[in-house]
């Protein structure tokens, strides 16, 4: 069955204002979130509870003046916020959001989605570097080369994770991931490389505790110290997308996607499906506040420390046990 | 292919309108007005001295190369990984040899103080 | 449990096997307990282990040619031979590095030294064995990219460094060369064996093109005129250890794998290579006439050498029978021998003179015959065979040579190509008049001593070159 070019266009366009409204409420639910555990208020003035807080603030952002500060490189300077967030929006584009009439309701179904997520995901960090560096402002350019160390050092574990979780697959198409996990979850399965997705997740978004890039008591801003305005605004846009993205993942490849408990896919409604990927993803976006919370940060090299001597081994030792049993249970084992 | 791709270039040009077109609106609407001391970088209210874009140690740079080196590992991984099951033992041998040449790189760089982040 | 190879994928990959095993074990050791002796000791064992492997496919090959990996490897005759002597010059490198190399910084960089030899040789015998262009191309890779770091060993000489970062920007760019020539050739004719360069050198204008990117690749690695600018430079800078194993084992691995992968036909004639390998004598000639440093002398005669080596392509070209191209195939490959093994006494014989004298310029060696009888010894028998001296196997190699270009009716190239070797005389003479005829300058005393058997060692290749000279037979032994 051909997917009508109508439903293409509606799922591009519903796809669309939902990242946007993802980002943006995730903006509005981290600072009442935050503020609910600080036992404080967060933003109640604009709208009922503070709801219309993100259109206030994109107005703001969009009348603010565009600036451009002496001695930066100005052409790379005003690129940087956009190389930042495009590759983020880009990446949700594979995130599959349940079946519709047996078609993937995903916005590109990709068959190397995890792949393309992984590749074009990763392009946002020159963004970053490049905003830092662009910027001439030593703070700048520590949170930028900060974050490329970082994003590079967590990126291996990262794929290796991933890397167990297709062998466990077979597939490299997100929509297949998801309906091979039909009543047995992945982080069932892979409970070790859920735990490392879950560690890196937070570092390659530049997350607390992991958020050298841009931590306060050290580095001002970090690398986007030298922005305002609406350029400001994008490199957070990125951030907040990539965070729902790396959300959007870790619901799909680990607990089920739409997979509703004790509910065949085959026989889900749609609606319930998305509902439920909508719920997984959110869940993940919620522990990124409640983890902010909670944790202090790290110190630098303790960061690399456990990237580079505690994940990577062990999501080697993970992915080569994972090997041993797929091998012992031979082609068609492990399909209940 | 293109019934795949396609969805995909009409979402990056939604994109890239999205972002080029909320740029111009700012930079149309927020017109940068000039004032003195607006320019210089904020470095904590110091008045910045020199230039921020020094040379940095080569040992910076190690990481970068680890990266590649690994990355390019998991990228060999993720071909075998498709076909975990099918390729059986034989596959796990091999792959289990190119997983061990690695390893024995990783502990030695490890030894010999490559992933000392501080040195 | 079948692994899906066969008895031949065994057999070829043998010698790799103990190779990389053999630098996976240095590694191990290190990370686990630093040892210089038992890493040294290690390595060595790899490499006779390797050459041990080479014998049984010897005796193979000594029929037809094998092929192993689906056609992906092929190995015949003079390309094992060509495989032991890159075997030995790494075992020899690391004699004679023993002593010098080695403790520099402390021993700190044992390791790195037998490892990357150890993945160097193994690029090397990849290269003479690869018949499908990718694996050319991990030879090449593996072969060029350590000897990148053992040209700049010496951080704390800036020629080491130089040496070494100008070898690998330069070769960084024929390696992409390379890799961009097989692109093209590959989308000119969908094959990646050898039989693909002549297919694309005579097809479109994108497979020609292929075909001249690979050419100027392979050029480049074997120095070439005009690809040669960098190893006078290199060949100085690295360690004098390094240069003995590029001279001999770079050199035979790349020209071996030029043959396999040169073009013939109409895109390069007998004119076209005899015209290369004139250019490249003439100039290596002229070059190397005016040097001050020995060191740099000898590199840029290997520089003429190549020139010989592209004559006896000519030859190649020119052949019309199986049998002709296969004979000057043996031509080729005693050549290489012969150079190999001059090279390495007189790389090695210099570096045992440059520990006594702290550098390589010919001023500070004058006289050296008068202290050192024996080392000087060997480098004048070395300069011989260079030279191509009668009762050296060097003068056969030439030899064998001009007579492949005048049976193949290329008699005035032949002629072009001893009178240039005969001027080539010039510079091997000046040499020796200033080793053996010069008197001897001050000594400052010095703690020197002889290293005795690095010095054994150096009597191989020696003997070996005279022996080879005499009874040339020997070599199929």
């Amino acid at each position: 069955m051909e997917i009508t070019w109508i439903r293409a266009a509606l799922t591009l366009l519903v796809g669309f204002g939902l990242m946007m409204s993802l980002a943006a409420g995730m903006s509005l639910v981290e600072r009442k979130l935050s503020a609910f555990i600080q036992e404080r208020h967060g933003p109640n003035r604009v709208g009922p509870f503070g709801l219309l807080q993100p259109m206030a603030d994109l107005i703001k952002f969009v009348f603010k003046e565009e600036y451009v500060p002496n001695s930066v490189n100005p052409l790379i300077y005003k690129l940087a916020p956009a190389i930042a967030a495009v590759p983020a929006m880009m990446t949700f584009a594979a995130i599959p959001f349940g079946f519709l009439d047996g078609q993937p309701l995903v916005i590109a179904n990709i068959n190397i989605g995890v792949l393309y997520v992984l590749a074009v995901g990763s392009l946002g960090i020159y963004g970053i570097i490049l905003g830092g560096w662009s910027s001439n402002n030593k703070y700048s350019l520590l949170g930028g080369l900060r974050a490329s160390a970082q994003m590079v050092s967590y990126e291996i574990s990262l794929v290796l994770s991933l890397v167990a979780v297709i062998a466990v697959s077979g597939s490299l198409n997100m929509s297949e991931v998801v309906a091979a996990q039909d009543h047995h979850w992945n982080v069932f399965l892979q409970p070790v490389a859920c735990l490392i997705f879950l560690v890196t997740m937070f570092a390659e978004t530049n997350r607390h505790p992991f958020d050298f890039a841009e931590c306060e008591p050290e580095l001002v801003g970090g690398f986007h110290t030298e922005y305002a305005g609406m350029r400001f605004a994008l490199f957070f846009l990125g951030e907040y997308i990539a965070m729902v993205v790396m959300s959007g993942l870790m619901a799909a490849l680990f607990f089920g996607g739409c997979d509703v408990p004790f509910l065949d896919i085959a026989d889900t409604p749609w609606w319930l499906g998305a509902l439920a990927m909508l719920g997984k993803t959110a869940f993940f976006l919620l522990l990124f506040v409640w983890v902010r919370w909670t944790l202090p940060r790290f110190r630098y090299d303790q960061l690399m420390w456990l990237g580079w001597r505690v994940l990577l081994p062990l999501s080697l030792a993970n992915l080569a046990i994972t090997g041993l049993v797929l091998a012992l249970l031979g082609p068609e084992g492990g399909h209940a | 292919m293109l019934a795949t791709y396609a969805p995909l270039l009409a979402w990056l040009a939604l994109v890239l309108a999205f972002v080029v077109g909320i740029l111009a609106l700012t930079a149309w609407i927020g017109r940068p007005q000039a004032a003195t001391g607006k320019g210089d970088p904020y470095e904590c209210g110091m008045i910045p001295r020199g230039d921020a874009r020094h040379r940095f140690s080569v040992h910076y740079y190690l990481v970068a190369v680890l990266f590649i080196l690994f990355d390019v590992e998991a990228l060999f991984l993720i071909l075998w990984a498709l076909k975990a099951r099918s390729l059986g033992l034989v596959g796990l041998v091999e792959v289990g040899l190119f997983l061990a040449v690695l390893a024995v790189g990783w502990l030695h760089i490890w030894r010999r103080g490559g992933l000392e982040w501080d040195r | 449990m079948e692994l899906g190879l066969t008895a031949n994928d065994w057999l070829l990959a043998a010698p790799f096997l103990w190779l990389a095993g053999a630098g996976v074990l240095v590694l191990i050791w290190d990370a686990v307990r630093p040892q210089p002796l038992a890493e040294g000791i290690v390595s060595w064992i790899g490499l006779g282990l390797a050459a041990v492997a080479c014998l049984p496919i010897l005796e193979a090959v000594r029929t037809e040619p094998v092929e192993a990996f689906s056609g992906m490897l092929s190995v015949n005759v003079p390309v094992i031979v060509l495989a032991i002597l890159c075997l030995g010059a790494a075992a020899f490198c690391g004699i004679v590095a023993w002593r010098s190399l080695l403790p520099y910084e402390g021993g700190r960089h044992t390791t790195a030294f037998w490892t990357l030899l150890l993945f160097s040789t193994f690029g090397m015998v990849l290269t003479l064995w690869a018949n499908h262009m990718a694996t050319l191309f991990l030879g090449v890779e593996c072969l060029s990219l350590p000897l990148y770091v053992l040209v700049a060993l010496r951080r704390d000489q800036s020629d080491s460094i130089e040496a070494g970062l100008k070898y690998f920007l330069l070769g960084a760019f024929a390696s992409g060369f390379m890799a961009f020539g097989m692109a093209m050739v590959y989308a000119a004719t969908g094959d990646m064996s050898p039989a693909a360069i002549s297919a694309a050198a005579e097809g479109s204008s994108l497979g020609v093109f292929g075909v001249a990117l690979l050419l100027i690749a392979l050029l480049f690695k074997v120095a070439a005129v005009p690809f040669h600018l960098w190893v006078a430079d290199v060949y100085q800078g690295a360690p004098t250890p390094v240069t003995a194993l590029m001279a001999t084992g770079t050199k035979a691995a790349t020209v071996a794998a030029l043959l396999r992968w040169a073009p013939g036909g109409e895109l390069m004639g007998p004119q076209s290579w005899a015209m290369l390998g004139c250019l490249t004598l003439l100039i290596g000639n002229l070059t190397a006439l005016n040097q001050s440093n020995l060191k740099r002398m000898l590199a840029l005669s290997g520089v003429a050498h190549v020139g010989i080596l592209l004559f006896a392509f000519a030859a190649r070209a020119a052949a019309e029978t199986a049998e002709a191209t296969s004979q000057i195939g043996d031509t080729l490959g005693y050549y290489l021998v012969a150079y190999g093994l001059a090279a390495t006494a007189a790389f090695g014989a210099l570096e045992l003179l440059e520990r006594r004298v702290g550098h390589s310029e010919s001023a500070s060696l004058q006289g050296i015959a008068r202290r050192q009888p024996l080392l000087a010894g060997v480098l004048c028998i070395a300069l011989l065979s260079l030279a191509g001296f009668p009762l050296t196997a060097g003068f056969l190699a030439k030899y064998f040579v001009f007579v492949e270009m005048i049976r193949h009716g290329l008699s005035s190239w032949a002629v072009i190509g001893i009178l240039l070797t005969l001027f080539g005389f010039a510079y091997y003479l000046k040499a020796l008049v200033t080793l053996f005829m010069q008197e001897p300058p001050e000594e400052r005393p010095s703690l020197w001593r002889p290293d005795w058997v690095a010095t054994m060692a150096l009597l191989v290749p020696t003997v070996l070159s005279v022996v080879f000279g005499v009874w040339p037979k020997a070599i199929q032994l």
